[in-house]
């Protein structure tokens, strides 16, 4: 109908438009940036070309902020999936009161990152934290968790993890629920070993479910901030210092507005590559 | 017999692992909690349980809610942090509700219905630090730097994507007779939408709704830029309250906020328990 054809532009151009004006626009407008030397303190803007990407190709900052972020990246979003995996298998069969704990497990996810690392701190205090004095009791000796470049990474992925476990956790459960019951019994009946059944059952039924949360934890997992903002601000040295850090301190506090924008456009270009192809995957099975 | 052991056991193991994922959820909550009780001196010192190990007091929350001192600056960040969130999920809900119905209901022929879901998703990817800067310089233009419309504006960008996919799915799940037996009667589109598909979806809606609302309460990065006095919201107050030693009472400061903070969240959050799954994977599990 004539008049349908109406209503169906009319109803998705405020969204279209939003996302013009918000996303592309503004995307567009960076990448100018990018080729301008504009540093705003000195009021100095000049066309400068490629060598703001000639420069950060020679960065150890960025190329340590580039190893930084994807050893976050991959150990934390590994670990959360595992671990909320295995938890959801051990708990779908149901448990008393399972509405009170899952408001309850709901909780990490709901507390602000900033507060949640600004706590944290608190918690790995070397001496009197929490973590620490536990250790003590068990007779384990204190570690270092976040003065030692080493460890203070992964102090970082385990705060993650207790952050947004839970999340994998819930929704693996509930895809794991809402599995049919009759392949399982077939199976079963068949004389499948418990290995079998997960391998060739279990696991493939949930494929639209694991590509999803992997997408959406992946893609927060790379924009990462607040965590190591508060938990080490990017220390000790720039041992933590995730990419989007170390994009906000060029630009915000270095006022380096035309290196920060070529950083962040070779940042964007790097996730859309590491992330389409799981963005299509998630595409053909789950729409 | 050896069944029934077989299966106590399986269920004790159960039990255990629940405490122990119990136990580590809750125990930084629990620091925080005691954390705002302590005093002083007590704060760096190992004392976990109230009155054996250190002595709690009231007076660091008595200070922190006083409407003279500290108080003051609570409320503001609490209020701000309300308009921001409940602006920008109002916002998403009414452009992203209709957006989706047009998804949900009719096809398109040149870009397919999956290619601009996947588009809108895709908006997610970008990490905020890349538009950052524009946004910076395109606030100040418009000089809506500091002001609660300005961060609505930049939130209602992450709320979309969430908004649109998790309605379209619900849209889809409607039964279509009752919308066309509506248009049959004459109704247009629009009210169609008004009347029948958002009352029949209206739990959804507020799932989808509550879920914006926690992700703009507790955003931070938008917030430290592009605010700095009038309208800064509570996680930046947090930051600015457990980063700057002003009276060396930092760390209960720090707890007593974050406590605060999460509060409103976590009690939405509980009223749309039964749709919070369907919200956080944007429609993909039911």
């Amino acid at each position: 109908m004539r008049i349908d054809k109406y209503y169906k532009y009319a109803f998705l151009s405020p969204v279209i438009f939003y996302i013009l004006i918000f996303t592309i626009f503004p995307l567009i407008f960076s990448l100018s940036l990018c080729f301008f030397h504009w540093d705003m303190l000195a009021s100095i803007t000049r066309f400068v070309g490629l060598r703001n990407f000639k420069d950060i190709f020679h960065d150890y900052r960025f190329w340590n902020a580039l190893r930084v972020t994807f050893i976050f990246v991959g150990t934390a979003v590994s670990l959360e999936f595992v671990i909320g995996l295995g938890l959801a298998l051990t708990l779908y069969k149901g448990i008393r009161g399972q509405k009170f704990i899952r408001t309850l497990i709901t909780a990490p996810i709901f507390i602000a990152p900033i507060a949640v690392s600004l706590l944290f701190v608190g918690i790995f205090y070397e001496r009197g934290g929490m973590v620490n004095t536990v250790l003590g009791i068990i007779g384990l000796p204190s570690i270092p968790w976040l003065s030692n470049a080493n460890i203070a990474i992964f102090s970082i992925i385990l705060v993650d993890v207790w952050q947004w476990t839970p999340f994998m956790f819930l929704l693996l459960l509930a895809g794991l629920q809402s599995l049919p019951i009759e392949p399982f019994e077939s199976a079963v009946v068949d004389g499948a070993s418990k290995i079998q059944i997960f391998s060739y059952i279990t696991l493939p039924m949930l494929r639209p479910i694991i590509i999803t949360v992997i997408v959406l934890r992946l893609t927060e997992a790379c924009k990462i901030f607040d965590l190591p903002m508060g938990l080490t601000h990017g220390g000790p040295g720039i041992s933590t210092e995730s990419y989007s850090m170390y994009t906000y301190i060029q630009g915000i506090q270095n006022m380096n507005f035309g290196y920060s924008a070529a950083l962040s456009y070779i940042f964007f270009v790097i996730v859309l590559l590491f992330i389409l192809p799981f963005l299509f995957r998630w595409r053909e099975e789950v729409w | 017999m050896r069944y029934i052991i077989k299966r106590k056991a399986e269920s004790l193991f159960i039990y255990i692992m629940l405490i122990i994922v119990i136990l580590w959820i809750l125990s930084p909550l629990y620091f925080a909690v005691i954390t705002s009780f302590k005093r002083q001196l007590d704060i760096l010192s190992p004392s976990f349980i109230p009155f054996l190990q250190f002595k709690p007091i009231l007076s660091h929350w008595k200070a922190q809610l006083d409407p003279r001192g500290v108080g003051q600056l609570i409320t503001k960040g609490l209020i701000n942090s309300l308009v921001v969130a409940s602006g920008s999920s109002l916002l998403a809900l009414t452009i992203g509700t209709f957006g989706a119905y047009s998804l949900a209901r009719f096809r398109f022929k040149k870009w397919s219905n999956k290619n601009i879901s996947t588009f809108i998703l895709s908006q997610r990817l970008l990490p905020p630090i890349v538009l950052i800067l524009p946004f910076l310089i395109m606030m100040q233009t418009l000089k809506l730097i500091d002001s609660h419309f300005g961060l609505i504006l930049i939130h209602t960008m992450y709320n979309l994507p969430l908004v649109v996919l998790v309605m379209t799915d619900i849209f889809r799940e409607l039964p279509y007779e009752i919308e066309e037996a509506a248009l049959i009667d004459g109704c247009s589109r629009g009210q169609i939408v008004m009347r029948i598909a958002i009352p029949l979806s209206f739990p959804g809606l507020i799932a989808a709704g509550v879920l914006s609302f926690a992700f703009s309460w507790n955003e931070f990065i938008y917030a430290l830029v592009l605010t700095y006095g009038k309208a800064t919201t509570m996680p930046v107050i947090i930051a600015a309250t457990g980063l700057a030693p002003a009276q060396g009472i930092l760390l209960q400061s720090l707890s007593m906020n974050s406590i605060i903070t999460l509060i409103p969240p976590l009690v939405l959050v509980m009223i749309v328990q039964k749709y919070i799954v369907r919200g956080l994977t944007f429609g993909a599990i039911k």
